[in-house]
């Protein structure tokens, strides 16, 4: 792959460096100073040296950014032009996260943006969208992004450059190169299908993977214009600027959640070097904690995410006009200000959205499920790379605790249970009316996890088959609503576990054994167990075996419920029949032919929050209209009389 | 026979096409212009797409060479607009008799309804020497639905052609494409939590059973004469509790009146106007709470109309709608089929 390329070429100190300037040096000075004009020319040579071979540079931007980013990239442009020759492209997509802009395309918001095709050095340049050539299978299975088309023309550039501009009205109160890096991918809707449906982090790691930037280019300039309110960050990295952008800004950059989480899957060089004066600038414009901590809140809510992002960008109204009535309404009241009494209520303003998210979420994970998205993961196991001793001894260690399982005290209808180890160790057993070999058809034993209940996404890849091309080793992670639900009320996270699996597929009995390695958001302790469907003389036995510990939110933890058996025992058992009982329901679901897939499929078009906000209204108002008809009074309200006593009228009126 | 049979899209005009088909007839099924195929799906039937309110051209064509129509197209809702009711009941079917007399088809079979013939509050059953009930104080359906058999009656005599009018109960069953007044009371039990039932009963009777009733009376029904077709007249609670059972929800664990009910109807139609749909129950239905709609279809039985019980029908309803889209997925996750429910839908696969 590309980035053990970088890893292995004798550039490698270039590209665990980003270099920071406080002042506008300009392009060519800075590239020189990190080293990069060089790393760029060794890029271009092999192209150079084809016969009429000129390599292809394509800078990705972000279009709705500030107005003055197309004279800063165009002088770029002349700087990069400066090492040698190369065919230079402004790539873009279209990104809805800027909603009242959505009506533009890429060329006309580039348009707006100030792109003249030809910079101040006059060199030409083009402007390419990134959506026009979409390429399918570029991210490997396991990837959040698996599945999903990537950008042709990002992948076939011969130097790929990233251009960011930082920002902090996005959801996670800090938009620099990775942010920008989403700008890579062709879905228009990137508020729904890279950052609320899957995580960005996640993203933004897998882009890193399959199409690693060669130059990260990161600025930052005082609407104010002042002369000490300049930041370039620029490196190979896009984490490594980002890292650094974040420090001048006073932030710990692994309080930034997108950075944190490519930082956790792809961490930066253990030798890493931020070259430049660290000093954080005082900048009344960075959102506080809180402020962060709000925006970042309302991912909770895909609803509520997609509705306020646009209401919370600092946009030039006459730029980018406001499409819709409602977000008009909210921009004027909620956008960030540069005023005092603006920039206090911002935090308010976030808190609030926030914690309006987290009520919503606990509302649809209780009430309205169906309106939940549904999530896409990364696979963080590789299930080659466990050995099989792995496998066996996870076999072993569910067959010892399976009788102890089961001779546990009957809580419910085929549910047993009893603690081990602070866990909820449990066996259910219950037999379906429907023949086993019918049954085992419509359900795939391989992907019984999924078809079970509240479960909200996953990915699963398998490691060998058998000889009719069925899985038997596989690895899996998958995320569940909290369970029980009600702890959603509390902040419960899903519970988003990571598995080894081992399928089997007797004559009279089709089983999946699994055991958790990996809990990402530290939701589980433990999760292992295996389900078994079993030819019986009534229809198919079906039997869940398991150990389970989830850690529970922080309210709950200050009880220890183990004191209290009179409390615990009834709500286990009130969790584990509903869980069981509903997946029950998902596998005969199966066989009847209908999807169990709970939430909203995202790939299905649905209207914006605000759309279907306006829709409602509008529909409330055609229904109140006749009661408000009626309160109209009936007859003209006679004029009143002049100072005279007369009364005018108008004839025929 | 030939029959052509208007909205044949509906639950009652899908399962007189299936019937009229097994029963050796042949069908001209007419539906309203851009609905989906779902409840003819399968079936042998000339399917014509025509709107009873529009080009009567169409309808004309269609009918001719029919031995008779039986003329379904109709909206059943309550709390719907009463003049658009009317007009689709009324303006509808005398639209489809001038089609008729143009035709030259004999025989009109109208699909009226039991609700014509009123309702008692002291458990009595009633029939067809009821007479129909008075259309002032009842539900916008029902005014339109005894407006019709008048002017029916009326111009069926003017025209010449020989009128019989069917009066199915609470018809539930397969092979409907949209939820009606009558499935969508068992979705509705279904997707309570609280499990209430009402005050008051109700004749219910499967849809294919009306098909059979409907088929009859396009073969030998007599002129300008209503007939019933029902089953077993139950008390709501009864049939509540006849779902639980087949479907392991348990309950119904309380009796609403008219007021409580009249409050949750409320709700619902909040909420479905928040969320833009068609509310599960109205308003209107509640104000029908405590009462008894209970009939006896002797009349239609002397002809030869032998309809499965009231449990049976709500079985084979139970069975199709656990299986499809009209229950939604979270409501059919809560559900434990009882065994005899599996067994009719494997049956009825494999049929």
């Amino acid at each position: 792959m590309f980035a053990q390329e970088h890893e292995a070429s004798p550039s490698s100190q270039i590209c665990r460096r980003a270099v920071i300037a406080d002042s506008e040096e300009d392009w060519a000075s800075l590239l020189s100073r990190a080293g990069l004009a060089e790393l760029l020319r060794s890029k271009a040579a092999p192209k150079q040296a084809e016969e009429g071979g000129t390599p292809v540079i394509r800078i990705l931007v972000d279009l709705a950014a500030d107005a003055g980013q197309a004279r800063r990239v165009e002088a770029l442009i002349d700087a990069l032009l400066a090492c040698g020759p190369a065919r230079i492209e402004i790539a873009a997509s279209a990104d809805s996260s800027t909603k009242v802009a959505a009506n533009r395309d890429v060329y006309a918001l580039s348009d707006i943006a100030g792109y003249r095709y030809h910079s101040e050095g006059g060199n030409e340049y083009d402007i390419i969208d990134l959506a026009d050539d979409q390429r399918a299978d570029i991210f490997p299975a396991g990837s959040v992004l698996h599945g999903t088309p990537g950008s042709g023309a990002w992948i076939d550039a011969d130097i790929r450059i990233v251009y960011a501009t930082a920002r902090f009205d996005g959801l996670d109160g800090f938009g620099g190169a990775l942010n920008t890096l989403i700008c890579a991918l062709p879905k228009a809707d990137k508020d729904l299908h890279y950052r609320l449906r899957r995580d960005a982090g996640e993203v933004v790691a897998a882009l890193l993977d399959a199409t690693p930037p060669d130059l990260t280019l990161l600025e930052w300039i005082d609407p104010q214009r002042s002369v000490d309110s300049v930041i370039r960050v620029v490196g190979s990295s896009p984490l490594l600027v980002d890292m650094a952008a974040a420090l001048k800004f006073g932030l710990d950059p692994f309080a930034l959640p997108v950075l944190a989480q490519v930082a956790r899957v792809r961490p930066p060089p253990v030798d890493f070097i931020l070259d430049g004066d660290l000093t954080a600038l005082a900048m009344h414009s960075v959102p506080s904690a809180i402020e962060r901590k709000g925006r970042a809140s309302q991912g909770a809510s895909e609803a509520l995410a997609r509705l306020a992002q646009g209401w919370t960008r600092r946009l030039d109204p006459t730029a980018f006009p406001v499409l819709r009535t409602l977000d008009a309404q909210a921009l004027r009241v909620l956008a960030p200000s540069d005023a005092t009494v603006g920039r206090g209520l911002q935090p308010t303003i976030a808190a609030a959205l926030g914690a309006a998210a987290h009520g919503l979420e606990a509302w649809q994970t209780l009430f309205a499920k169906d309106t939940l998205v549904q999530r896409t993961v990364t696979l963080d196991i590789d299930p080659g790379a466990v050995p099989e001793t792995e496998y066996a001894r996870m076999l072993d260690e569910l067959e010892s605790l399976a009788p102890i399982a089961r001779a546990a005290p009957e809580r419910a209808d085929g549910l047993r249970w009893r603690k081990w180890d602070r866990a909820v160790l449990f066996a259910f057993e219950r037999t379906l009316p429907i023949p086993f070999d019918h049954f085992v058809a419509a359900v795939d034993v391989s992907r019984a996890i999924s078809f079970m209940n509240d479960y909200l996404g996953g990915v699963i890849v398998a490691a060998s088959f058998d000889d009719q091309g069925r899985p038997i080793r596989q690895a899996e992670r998958n995320l569940y609503l909290p369970q029980p639900n009600y702890l959603a009320l509390y902040g419960g996270k899903p519970i988003d576990v990571s598995k080894i699996e081992v399928v089997s597929y007797a004559a009279d009995e089709h089983r999946l054994t699994w055991k958790t390695l990996n809990s990402s958001n530290g939701s589980a302790e433990a999760d292992d167990g295996f389900v078994s469907f079993a030819r019986s003389d009534f229809g198919t036995q079906v039997t869940i075996v398991g150990k389970q510990l989830f850690t529970l939110p922080p309210v709950w933890q200050m009880f220890d419920l183990s004191l209290w058996p009179a409390v615990e025992e009834p709500l286990t058992t009130m969790a584990y029949h509903t869980f069981f009982d509903r997946t029950l329901n998902n596998f005969e679901a199966l066989v009847e032919g209908r999807d169990v897939r709970l939430g909203r499929d995202p790939d299905v078009d649905s209207a914006h929050p605000s759309v279907a906000i306006e829709e409602t209204l509008a529909r409330l108002a055609q229904r109140a209209s006749p009661f408000v008809e009626k309160l109209k009074p009936k007859t003209a309200r006679p004029a009143p009389a002049d100072a005279d006593g007369f009364v005018h009228v108008v004839p025929g009126a | 026979m030939k029959l052509a049979v208007t909205g044949a899209g509906g639950l009652i005009g899908a399962n007189i096409v299936r019937v009229a088909l097994a029963r050796g007839h042949e069908a001209v099924a007419l539906r309203r212009p851009g609905g989906t195929r779902e409840a003819l799906r399968g079936t042998e039937a000339v399917i014509v797409e025509a709107d009873m309110l529009g080009a009567s051209e169409a309808i004309v064509a269609a009918c001719t060479g029919a031995d008779a129509i039986v003329h379904c197209a109709a909206t059943f809702a309550y709390g719907r607009d009463a003049h658009d009711l009317h007009r689709i009941a009324v303006d509808g079917t005398k639209a489809m008799l001038h089609a008729a007399k143009h035709a030259g088809v004999p025989r009109v079979v109208v699909t009226s309804s039991s609700v014509v013939f009123g309702y008692s509050e002291d458990r009595s059953i009633i029939n067809e020497s009821a007479g129909l009930a008075d259309p002032a104080g009842q539900p916008a359906y029902v005014a339109a639905k005894i407006a019709q058999d008048l002017a029916a009656l009326a111009l069926a005599e003017k025209l010449g052609i020989t009128l019989v009018l069917a009066c199915p109960t609470m018809s539930v069953g397969a092979t409907c494409s949209a939820l009606g007044p009558s499935n969508g009371l068992i979705v509705a039990y279904l997707a309570d939590r609280t499990r209430s039932t009402f005050l008051g009963g109700c004749n219910i009777v499967s849809a294919e059973d009306v098909g059979h009733g409907h088929v009859i009376l396009a073969e030998r029904g007599s002129a300008s004469q209503h007939y019933l077709l029902g089953s077993g007249n139950l008390h709501w609670r009864d049939i509540h509790a006849l779902i639980s059972d087949f479907t392991g929800t348990g309950g119904p664990y309380c009796e609403l009146g008219s007021g409580l009910s009249w409050l949750a109807a409320s709700f619902e139609e909040g909420r479905a106007l928040l969320a833009g749909e068609m509310p599960m129950t109205t308003r209107e239905q509640a104000g029908m709470i405590g009462r008894y709609y209970w009939y006896d279809s002797a009349r239609a039985a002397a002809l030869g109309y032998a309809p499965r019980p009231a449990r049976a029908a709500l079985l084979e309803a139970v069975s199709w709608l656990v299986g499809s889209h009209h229950v939604a997925r979270e409501t059919r996750a809560t559900l434990r089929l009882s065994d005899e429910v599996w067994q009719h839908r494997f049956a009825s696969r494999a049929a």
